[in-house]
């Protein structure tokens, strides 16, 4: 195994995403620059949703599919985490069923599936932690282009634009989507809350 | 709060993974780059024809695990003679055996384990597969220092004392470990082994080849690498009980470094699990590794070997297979 020359390999860690895979194309090993950027941030997005677990395994077959579509990805883009989590979203979506039913069993008894054995809730989270069960069942309702939408911006912290591209779909889209379930959140939790959904109205 | 900042909240005490979760990822990942740039490359050179004979006079050694001396053998042995050409070990190194006990050896070096006290009972089960005959699972207990052992029979339990052979004038760890083989020995020389991936080979060399062969079950014919393969794989098998993470990682760095070592994902072990198979004999010889963990869950050895036309290690029969299913700290022999 050859090492590349000094300078090349100082290189990398200056390039963006686009850079990184293009070269990948030539050199297939530097795509593993791709993993170590993202990995984490993909596994945690998966874990939050299915479970530590299941999000070792899918979290290999993000960057599995990545790989073997690296060149199709579109150099324009400097960011690859809207790519990757569209891989993610679409994996994740093959264990839909998997998913609600970890949220109604939240829902229905106040124990999380996938969180279970994390250290206890910060103080600072009891308001969050007293509608955990309505906000289980709201997400279990909504359809699954909904409840990506809105987790991709909710856990992922991506904008409207990039969760746009990682579900490939146009940018009004998802603000329609992402109105729906908020809506549809509001509804389940009802007047559990009426100071903070008042904020909310007179935005 | 808004039900979007409501929604943020949930889960929200999911941290980012630890470098051993991702391990297992990066490992696939520099597995299926590998294959593409092996691919890319064309097929590696050297293919070596393996012609079988069994040799009807050669003793074979077996783990005796039903009663308890589990940790007093560690057995790898041939049944075939290997074919009258040497084998070649590829002439690159394979990229994806040496990302794969790369990740292995940061995974583990992670990992603390206290040493047990001298007196504390292990449980193991085991499953034993040779070639036409029937699988056998083993249950047996042991105690650290290895004086006591206990196996059942028909639900009766028998505790034995063994006697622990004198180290004799070698008392260098290695040395004690292999005049008696327990979970203690074996961990006290993973311990006493440098850290340095060349001084480590270094010294392994030279003790496989000074000491006697008896009390060290490696294949007749081997070559000095498989040879000092073996040792290692049998080594880090018998400290199944404890062995210092930071000993482990040192032993799969210093196997990353082995002409010809190559790995195979997943290797159905004795019981079917699927393992990351490492051998540096292009597959006769495998030591049997967790996919996420890491930790030694087998030993196996097959009629098959080399690169063939670049189709990887050969699909040769498999002669003998040994899994390790369990290991527990328990409070006495007979509990599980």
């Amino acid at each position: 195994m050859t090492a590349p020359p000094r300078n090349d390999m100082d290189a990398e860690q200056d390039l963006d995403d686009a850079a990184l895979i293009e070269r990948s194309w030539r050199d297939a090993e530097v795509f593993a620059g791709i993993y170590d950027r993202h990995a984490g941030h993909i596994h945690r997005y998966i874990a939050r949703r299915l479970g530590p677990e299941p999000a070792d395994d899918l979290v290999a077959e993000t960057f599995l599919a990545a790989f073997r579509r690296r060149r199709s990805y579109d150099p324009d883009r400097s960011d690859a985490r809207p790519w990757l989590y569209g891989i993610a979203a679409n994996l994740i979506g093959k264990h839909r069923r998997a998913e609600v039913r970890m949220l109604r069993a939240l829902a229905r008894t106040g124990v999380d599936p996938v969180s279970e054995g994390h250290a206890e809730l910060a103080e600072s989270r009891v308001a969050a932690h007293s509608v955990r069960r309505e906000l289980a069942a709201a997400l279990a309702r909504l359809s699954a282009g909904d409840r990506d939408v809105l987790l991709l911006i909710a856990w992922a912290d991506l904008s409207y634009e990039e969760t746009a591209a990682a579900l490939r779909i146009p940018v009004g889209t998802v603000r329609s989507r992402l109105n729906r379930a908020r809506r549809k959140v509001r509804a389940e939790l009802g007047g559990q809350d009426p100071t903070s959904l008042r904020e909310e109205f007179s935005r | 709060m808004s039900e979007l900042d409501l929604v943020r909240e949930l889960r929200a005490e999911s941290g980012l993974p630890g470098p051993e979760r991702l391990a297992s990822g990066r490992a696939r990942l520099s597995a299926a780059i590998a294959e593409e740039t092996e691919r890319a490359a064309g097929s590696p050179q050297g293919a070596v024809s393996l012609r079988v004979r069994s040799v009807g006079g050669t003793p074979r050694k077996r783990l005796t695990i039903g009663v308890g001396l589990l940790a007093t053998a560690a057995v790898v042995a041939v049944l075939a003679e290997p074919a009258k050409a040497p084998l070649s070990p590829p002439k690159t190194r394979d990229t994806a055996a040496v990302q794969l006990l790369d990740a292995a050896s940061v995974t583990v070096a992670a990992k603390t384990s206290k040493e047990p006290g001298s007196l504390q009972w292990i449980y193991t089960r085991s499953v034993d597969r040779e070639q036409e005959q029937p699988t056998q699972a083993y249950d047996g207990w042991i105690t650290f220092d290895g004086s006591r052992t206990a196996y059942l029979q028909n639900d009766k339990l028998t505790v034995n004392r063994e006697n622990t052979l004198p180290a004799g004038s070698n008392t260098s760890p290695l040395g004690r470990y292999d005049a008696n083989t327990t979970p203690e020995t074996a961990y006290n020389a993973l311990a006493s082994l440098p850290s340095d991936p060349k001084a480590l080979l270094a010294e392994i060399s030279r003790h496989v080849s000074s000491a006697p062969q008896t009390g060290i079950f490696v294949s007749a014919s081997a070559n000095e690498s498989t040879k000092e393969f073996e040792y290692l794989a049998q080594l880090i098998w018998n400290a199944y009980a404890a062995a210092p993470g930071t000993a482990l990682a040192a032993v799969f760095k210093t196997m990353a470094a082995m002409p010809g070592i190559t790995v195979e994902q997943g290797v159905p072990d004795a019981v079917g699990r699927p393992s990351v198979a490492v051998s540096p004999d292009g597959g006769r010889t495998e030591l049997l590794l967790d996919p996420a963990t890491y930790q030694v869950v087998g030993l196996r050895t097959t009629s098959g070997g080399v690169n063939q036309g670049g189709a990887g290690p050969g699909t040769g029969a498999v002669l003998y297979s040994l899994a390790l299913v369990q290991v527990t700290m328990v409070s006495g022999p007979g509990r599980k």
